[in-house]
């Protein structure tokens, strides 16, 4: 839109009083900074209202203005007219094909004369005189949703399934993997009747070195990853030269469920995003049923460019399913995902764009680094921020500098978008969709980047929530690992060998030195206290060196990883706590037995982690 | 060569702490306090020069940031405490008890644990024979010191490391590592230089290539000289001081190294079953 014109709509507003003079001031210095539309630029910075800016804007250029009377225009709609494009390339282009009579098309837009929208409409009715309708882009989104709300569920729910069912997790176990666990058990119980000693020095064999080998490679990456922290991927000079005009749509999804307490800080965080605010999609995905949580973010009174989502009620009830379905109504080129509580440095977008543009096309994602803004809280969210820290600043740059799969942590991570629609999104049937998808990204050859910016989360601050979250996070890497181990020579042909070791060891093998560590602590203080030969009669030679490495040096190393990590991010006060690591070791442990049980009994269902338990809203030393 | 080796290792890690002090990096204290921890399980007499470094991690940093000196003293630390309670842990397994120090050799082999000599006459005989080598290395920093005319910053004096070393080193074992010890101390000299680089000028440069070829040449004619001439008066010298202090000596040996008050296997059984 030329200068002029601008100014022309601006004082349209100006003289109906719906902007004062210095709102529109504000809008042209950003204008003139960021590039955009004046008009998407008023309302994004909340400035004016969407209905007023549309009608004004519909009377200034003489259009017709259907959001003053969309049940009329919605009974002109014709399905077979509709379904000439695909839902994207509406929710992308904002038009809705309406009625077709003669020579004439009728279609509503949000935006008049869009070039892009009489190319695509040239392309295929080649003949035809386009007359428009104006219309918020909220209305247009409504509408959509109420013609494709079937068909989106539905591609929400199987879309993975139907394209890919063997990456699909709907179904926990293959009748070949039930079968192979059946022999194993029935191998083993007949090895135990008739040669026990042998069969349980196997065990200790097995589990000590699966605890070996994963200690090493934690070792390894934790070595690897410290190294990184001489190369800064995104620098600040980077940032500061960036030109804003440049930047592309950036949509943002927000799965929120049952989050009534923390909706409004969460809206506040996003407002402080340093992104041009009309360059912003903000997509709220919000269970239908959950009125306490919509009624609470519309009293936050967020722009009128941000959307609300409805997500229709079906099973399974996840995550996952919520952003499948918000994946559909994205518009963006970069898409990313931020839970309730999150708050994301200001400039994460950004530096995720600029960590696109210095990348290959094979990288389709980039993680940011999660850690708490409540760590001081109590114990268990210091213990929890020591394990954060040394995941997301240690292991995670360690597989990306080998160039390992990498299991995406459950926000803030960047999207291709056109990528991710092409992977079919997120599972919704595995609880950690995000590993999972991290994983069949690296399958199918891309790439999984590590971005130098952290988003501040809220850490479980009660026990009985942080093992719910726990298992449910120890769940989804069964079914992960499940998942992935389906077809093995498939998967070491995509991603090699060191691909599957990793997902063998990081994986599986993660949750499963959960499962028997409480034993051989047991099998370790009955020995200790008690001086019995049971134990000392398996433990001798190469599997006495073995165990003595897996405690002394294991231990050690959870307890100095979580050292380093809190002490790189300058939080000294945490350092004496990395000696409790063990403890909250068995912590895990427990979490892990509840998702081995759910996994059989529950499988698909999603313990719901509840946020808004800290008094807190920010710490002392998160700052921007 | 083995010990050669383990001191090529001390000077690594010598360098890494040292890199952290100067490019504030933790990556560097990482791999230095692991390669510490490491250097102390080749070299256990190690722990007689690690009070030093706890005065280095505790006050090397900015007076601003008082909860850093614990933070950053305990991450030092701690690889090479836990390589010390795993030695013990393994002793106390095979029926040793618990120990502070542990000597050379294999980890898992009995025969090796608890072999301790103590020759003060000869540690004394070996020190005044190598102080003038040790001297020179130290030039470098003399020098450096007398041309930046900058205060001289804690982390410095991780380069007199090696010189304590050898002395607890001497102390325990009573021989003379000779050369073996010295390239390994060239070695670190070098990878100081490498550290400092960009801040010394042209004509320090000069200065640090200078004396470090000096330092090859004075070793080599050292070890020559040593070997034909020792003047008898300093041997009895020798002999007499250490007449002197060996008391003081045996005493730290019987009772701060031999018998390690730690706990034994029996004495927790006793407490939770008596």
């Amino acid at each position: 839109m030329k200068e002029n014109e601008n100014s022309f709509i601006g004082e349209i507003l100006l003289e109906k009083n719906l902007i004062t003079k210095s709102d529109l001031n504000k809008a042209l210095k950003i204008q003139k900074e960021s590039g955009g539309l004046i008009g998407e630029i008023l309302i994004s910075e909340g400035l004016v209202r969407a209905i007023d800016f549309y009608q004004a804007l519909a009377d200034k250029i003489g259009l017709e203005f259907g959001s003053d009377n969309l049940e009329k225009y919605k009974e002109f709609i014709d399905l077979n007219l509709i379904n000439s494009f695909e839902l994207e390339t509406y929710i992308i282009n904002q038009f809705l094909l309406l009625k077709k009579e003669n020579n004439k098309l009728k279609i509503m837009v949000t935006r008049q004369n869009n070039k892009e929208v009489k190319r695509i409409i040239r392309r295929k009715f080649s003949d035809v005189e386009v007359e428009e309708l104006l219309i918020t882009n909220r209305d247009l989104r409504m509408i959509l949703e109420s013609i494709y709300k079937d068909e989106m569920v539905k591609e929400a729910v199987e879309g993975l399934f139907y394209r890919h069912p063997e990456e699909s997790a709907s179904r926990v176990f293959t009748k070949s993997q039930i079968i192979f666990f059946i022999l194993l058990t029935a191998a083993f119980v007949y090895s135990f009747i008739y040669y026990r000693s042998a069969s349980i020095n196997f065990l200790l064999y097995f589990f000590n070195l699966l605890f070996m080998g994963s200690i090493l490679f934690k070792f390894v990456l934790s070595i690897i990853g410290a190294l990184q922290e001489r190369e800064e991927f995104i620098t600040k000079e980077e940032v500061e030269s960036l030109d804003e005009k440049e930047l592309p749509i950036y949509s943002i999804l927000v799965p929120v469920y049952k989050e009534p307490k923390v909706i409004g800080t969460l809206i506040q965080n996003l407002k402080k995003l340093d992104y041009p605010s009309s360059k912003l999609d903000i997509l709220f995905l919000f269970e239908e049923d959950d009125l306490e949580t919509i009624n609470k973010a519309k009293e936050a009174h967020p722009p009128d460019n941000w959307n609300f989502i409805y997500i229709p009620e079906s099973h399974p009830q996840t995550k996952p399913k919520a952003c499948n379905y918000g994946l559909k109504e994205a518009r963006g080129e970069y898409l990313t995902i931020y839970d309730a509580e999150d708050m994301p440095e200001p400039d994460q977008l950004k530096k995720a764009y600029i960590a696109f543009q210095k990348s290959d096309d094979k990288v389709i994602c980039f993680q940011s680094a999660l850690n708490y803004f409540n760590r001081k809280d109590n114990l268990l969210t210091k213990l929890f921020t020591l394990e954060y820290s040394y995941w997301f600043d240690y292991m995670l740059p360690g597989l990306d500098a080998l160039k390992l799969p990498i299991p995406l942590g459950g926000t803030s991570n960047h999207f291709r978008i056109e990528k991710l629609r092409e992977l079919g999104g997120w599972d919704p049937f595995n609880v950690t969709e995000d590993a999972d998808l991290g994983i069949r990204a690296n399958a199918r050859g891309y790439k999984v980047g590590i971005l130098n910016s952290t988003t501040y989360e809220e850490a479980n601050n009660k026990v009985k929530n942080w093992i719910n979250q726990r298992s449910r996070w120890q769940k989804g890497y069964l079914q992960t690992f499940l998942v992935h181990n389906r077809q093995p020579l498939k998967f070491i042909q995509s991603v090699g060998l060191r691909g599957w070791f990793t997902l063998q060891i990081f994986i599986g093998g993660s949750v499963l030195t959960h499962l028997v560590a409480p034993f051989f602590w047991l099998l370790f203080l009955v020995w200790l206290l008690s001086g019995m030969a049971f134990a000392a009669e398996y433990h001798v030679g190469l599997l006495l060196y073995i165990s003595l490495w897996n405690l002394l040096f294991g231990n050690f190393l959870g307890i100095y990883l979580s050292t380093m990590a809190v002490f790189k991010r300058k939080y000294y006060d945490l350092v004496i706590y990395a000696l409790l690591n063990p403890i909250y070791y068995l912590l895990q442990s427990f979490a892990a037995w509840k998702a081995l049980k759910q996994l059989f009994f529950n499988p698909f269902y999603w313990e719901k982690t509840e946020h808004g338990l800290t008094e807190k809203e920010v710490s002392d030393d998160v700052d921007f | 060569m083995m010990l050669i080796f383990k001191l090529i290792i001390f000077s690594f890690a010598n360098y890494f702490l040292t890199e952290y002090f100067k490019e504030k990096e933790t990556a560097y204290l990482f791999l230095g306090s692991l390669t510490t921890a490491l250097f102390y399980l080749l070299l256990p007499e190690f722990i007689i020069v690690l009070p030093f470094y706890i005065v280095i991690f505790f006050f090397a940093l900015d007076q601003k940031e008082k909860k850093k000196r614990p933070a950053q003293l305990m991450t030092f630390l701690m690889p090479t405490l836990a390589a010390t309670f795993s030695l013990s842990y393994i002793s106390w397994v095979y029926g040793y008890g618990m120990r502070l120090i542990y000597l050379s050799g294999s980890i898992f082999d009995l025969s090796a644990v608890g072999v301790f000599s103590l020759n003060f006459n000869s540690f004394l005989l070996n020190l005044a024979k190598n102080i003038p080598v040790v001297s020179l290395i130290y030039l470098f920093m003399f020098f450096w010191l007398l041309f930046k005319k900058t205060p001289i910053r804690v982390y410095v004096y991780l380069y007199l490391s090696p010189v304590l070393l050898y002395v607890g080193y001497s102390y325990i074992n009573g021989n003379n590592p000779g050369i073996i010890f010295y390239v390994p101390m060239l070695l670190f000299s070098l990878f100081y230089f490498l550290i400092f680089s960009d801040e010394f000028s042209l004509t320090m440069e000069r200065f640090f290539y200078f004396f470090l070829i000096l330092n090859f040449i004075t070793l080599l004619l050292y070890l020559l000289a040593v070997m034909i001439i020792l003047p008898a008066f300093e041997i009895g010298l020798i002999e007499y001081l250490g007449n002197l202090l060996n008391p003081v000596l045996v005493y730290f040996k019987e009772y701060a190294v031999e018998n390690w008050p730690g706990p034994g296997l029996e004495l927790i059984r006793y407490f939770y079953f008596r």
